[in-house]
């Protein structure tokens, strides 16, 4: 089994490649940091050869943590082959990490891809002479229509081990220090690996100890004072002449000046200080409404499937059971369980496509990066930076790939606290509660959805102000760089898998964990504990449940059994909510009048609609997220206290919200609860503004302890 | 290649200069990881670069055929000497 690791730079096109060439379709991105996790593939029409994509990464020294993935899979794992990835449309950034690659010694291709791009500039790339001067063999490629996708696999299926790159030879004074180090190294450095191990040496890398024990500490000291720099910098930038020497050679590019291309006429407007946020706010505004909104598309074909499950589709299968003598129990559990509560999900697929569609267009042309720049500058403010934007962005879809997105912030705070409040955003399983109680209670507004989307972001802010008074998470934001891909036209084939891709998953878990939680809940609400069909659903255990726990949701403004039970199940999928609803209301539909939607109207106030959505946008994810939670944190200690963090501060959102709109509405009101509010608001307030809000816990505490 | 190593000739740092201005990198200053992390993003020392776009330091700046997005924190450890 020969193993192939594919590297290069973010945004060079690495996924396509790696979804072409091993036929799986793995999200692709126009932002740094799309793929965050090694995935691994088998080549396509290759005898037993397995090609690892890695995350993208702009060099092998360990800044962020996908840097550091990607080198210790190179160093320690050695793959067979490295096949590089370099966008052809910039060669002289994409160099430098195939420099670095050709001293890890294993044989490298390169694979130049975007040629079309490239091309469409007026850039003419001598191939043949780019691999003659690296000592590797060359394929130019364009993976998005799928060319030199053959080439790529003859070549790697002709290589051979021994096929070692020539690493660029860097000055004499340099190569003099680099061949005394390589001469002393530990017999134990494989021979491919010398050359790497002295240059990271010389480099007074932190990994040099594990390559000898001497001490090269004059030799590289003289070279530094001939230079007047420090020995990394002075690899660098030899690294980089060398690539300008190469470049100079092997590619004619148009001398046109700098213009401004069509992508900077667009930044011009869609980065600026002032047009900026309204820019991105109208396109979200934009995004829901065409999916939400009353009489959009999204919304008459949501309309149109509700319609459709509820009055024809569910009473047909109940016509048909019982034609074919389906009764009793096992039909109530098909009919009022699973249909209702899985038809309650599956009723918002055609709103949930028409998002993914518009979630998979900005993120494929090239937006998103803009808007972590944008935000960048009020993140700051709120001590973070606009790199927890992307992990925000990601979590719109999902929470967890969401969360496993807080990798490519370098600052392990930032990375914590970012991981700890992705999940706030919401996601698509949120999207059937939203569009559930938007249409329900508030007409199909879209600023419900548009509310939830900035509230999410605001309350990772206010979280930001409040964390970071923690010892633990103290700390400047991570310093803001990114890279900004240009805008592309994505292909339309890309786009539409992509949404596709999508609303399978969100219908494969309507048939999986909310089908599973369905059959639960329909058992819980037809039985009594003693095991005898409930006469009534008020007498059986889902609500003897429900009405222990419903007292601590009063407050919040759903004091309902239903509604409470529903946010527990939650917990498995967020969708749960709207599916045991559906069965719930599916069970009881002879004593409530109407569908989900009217009978939703009897039991909760608009202003409980409020708390009720509030509390779960932001408490404590499903449990799948929370276990990526867990990964991230690396604890159960931490992923307690990151839950423990979630409930409390939606229970206190929800209860401000709750509260002080049914003052302010003059309903409602009641006087315990509202002074609730009044704490909790004061309390919150506390922990924004002060300094250090501990400080007076830790006194009380010192005075106890004196005593 | 194109160093200028006395004092004094490093220049303004990049956070004060507008859109439009073009100039060489002279000094990188800040936390060592930081300062690599550019250098490896091709911020290398007399390399030119332009300003795109961006105001009070949050700037856009395009070096070696790629627009990097930066913000103050960076911008105000860059030293560059603007050209005319």
């Amino acid at each position: 089994m020969k193993t192939i690791a594919l590297v290069g730079n973010p945004n060079s096109g690495k996924t396509t490649v790696f979804n072409k060439l091993t036929g799986s379709s793995q999200r692709v991105g126009n932002w740094p940091g799309v793929t965050i996790d090694r995935k691994e593939g088998r080549i396509k029409g290759m005898d037993s050869a397995t090609l690892v994509d890695l995350p993208g990464i702009y060099s092998l020294s360990p800044y962020s943590p996908e840097e550091i993935v990607s080198r210790d899979y190179l160093l320690k794992e050695r793959p067979d082959y490295i096949l590089n990835i370099v966008d052809g449309s910039n060669l002289e950034r994409n160099l430098y990490l195939t420099l670095q690659l050709m001293e890890v010694g294993v044989p490298v291709v390169i694979a130049l891809n975007m040629m079309d791009i490239a091309k469409a500039k007026g850039y003419d790339i001598d191939s043949k002479a780019l691999g003659a001067a690296l000592g590797c063999r060359v394929v130019e490629t364009t993976a998005a229509k799928g060319e030199g996708m053959e080439e790529i696999k003859k070549v790697l299926s002709t290589l051979s081990k021994s096929e070692l790159p020539k690493p660029v030879r860097f000055d004499d004074g340099v190569e003099k220090v680099l061949d005394s180090i390589s001469a002393k190294l530990r017999p134990d450095v494989p021979e491919e690996q010398r050359r790497w191990a002295a240059v990271k040496v010389f480099e007074k890398d932190a990994s040099s100890s594990e390559y000898t024990d001497e001490d090269f500490s004059s030799e590289i000291e003289e070279v530094e004072k001939a230079h007047d720099d420090q020995s990394e910098a002075i690899i660098i930038d030899q690294r980089y002449n060398a690539i300008c020497g190469i470049v100079s050679n092997v590619l004619k590019q148009p001398t046109t000046g700098k213009r401004k291309t069509a992508s900077d006429r667009i930044d011009d407007i869609v980065t600026s200080r002032i047009w900026g946020f309204p820019v991105f706010f109208g396109i979200m505004a934009l995004v829901y409404s065409i999916a939400m909104l009353e009489g959009s598309p999204g919304w008459f074909a949501t309309d149109w499937l509700n319609t459709y499950i509820g009055d024809e589709f569910i009473p047909m299968v109940a016509d048909w059971l019982a034609e074919i003598g389906v009764e009793g129990m096992l039909y109530g559990l098909i009919v009022d369980g699973i249909l209702s509560g899985v038809g309650a999900v599956l009723g918002f697929l055609p709103q949930m496509l028409v998002m993914f569609l518009l979630l998979v267009l900005l993120e494929e042309v090239g937006y998103m990066s803009r808007v972590a720049f944008v935000m960048d500058r009020i993140f700051r403010r709120f001590g973070l930076s606009g790199k927890s934007f992307i992990p925000l962005l990601v979590g719109t879809g999902c929470g967890v790939p969401g969360v496993m997105a807080s990798r490519t912030i370098e600052n392990d705070r930032d990375r914590r606290i970012t991981a700890m409040t992705t999940t706030f955003m919401p996601c698509a399983a949120k999207l059937p509660i939203v569009a559930l109680i938007a249409g329900a209670i508030f007409g199909g507004n879209p600023l419900v959805a548009l509310g939830c989307y900035f509230g999410g972001i605001l309350a990772v802010l206010i979280s930001g102000v409040i964390l970071k008074k923690f010892k633990r998470f103290a700390g400047e934001p991570t310093p803001f760089i990114m890279e900004l891909p240009p805008y592309h036209t994505p292909s339309a084939v890309s786009v539409g898998m992509a949404t596709l891709q999508r609303g399978w998953g969100f219908v494969k878990k309507a048939f999986t964990i909310v089908l599973l939680a369905t059959v639960l809940i329909w058992f819980l609400s037809s039985y009594t504990w003693g095991l005898q069909e409930a006469e009534i659903i008020d007498d059986s255990i889902l609500a003897s449940i429900g009405n222990a726990i419903c007292g601590i949701f009063a407050p919040i403004g759903f004091g309902k059994w239903e509604l409470s039970v529903a946010t527990i199940t939650g917990l498995m999928a967020k969708e749960d909510l709207v599916g045991t609803l559906g069965t719930i209301v599916g069970i009881e539909i002879e004593t409530a009048e109407g569908d989900l939607w009217a009978w939703l109207n009897t039991i909760v106030t608009p202003i409980g609609a409020v708390g009720l959505l509030a509390f779960n946008m932001l408490c404590a994810p499903c449990f799948a997220a929370i276990g990526a939670m867990h990964r991230e944190l690396g604890g159960w200690k931490a992923t307690a206290f990151a839950v423990g963090y979630q409930c409390v501060f939606a229970y206190v959102c929800s209860l401000i919200l709750v509260q002080f709109g049914g003052l302010l509405i003059r309903t409602d009101i009641n006087v315990a609860y509202l002074i609730m509010a009044i704490v909790s608001a004061v309390v919150l307030a506390y922990f924004i503004i002060v300094k250090d809000p501990l400080a007076i816990v830790r006194k009380v505490a010192g005075k106890e302890g004196a005593q | 290649m194109h160093r200028e190593d006395t004092p004094g000739t490093v220049g303004v740092p990049l956070f004060t200069v507008r859109p439009g201005t073009k100039g060489r990198i002279g000094r990188i200053g800040g936390k060592e990881e930081l300062r690599r992390h550019l250098f490896d993003l091709g911020f290398t020392i007399g390399e030119s670069l332009t300003v795109m776009h961006g105001s009070s330091g949050d700037l856009i700046v395009d070096i070696r055929g790629s627009r990097i997005a930066i913000d103050r924190s960076i911008t105000s450890k860059i030293m560059i000497s603007p050209e005319a």
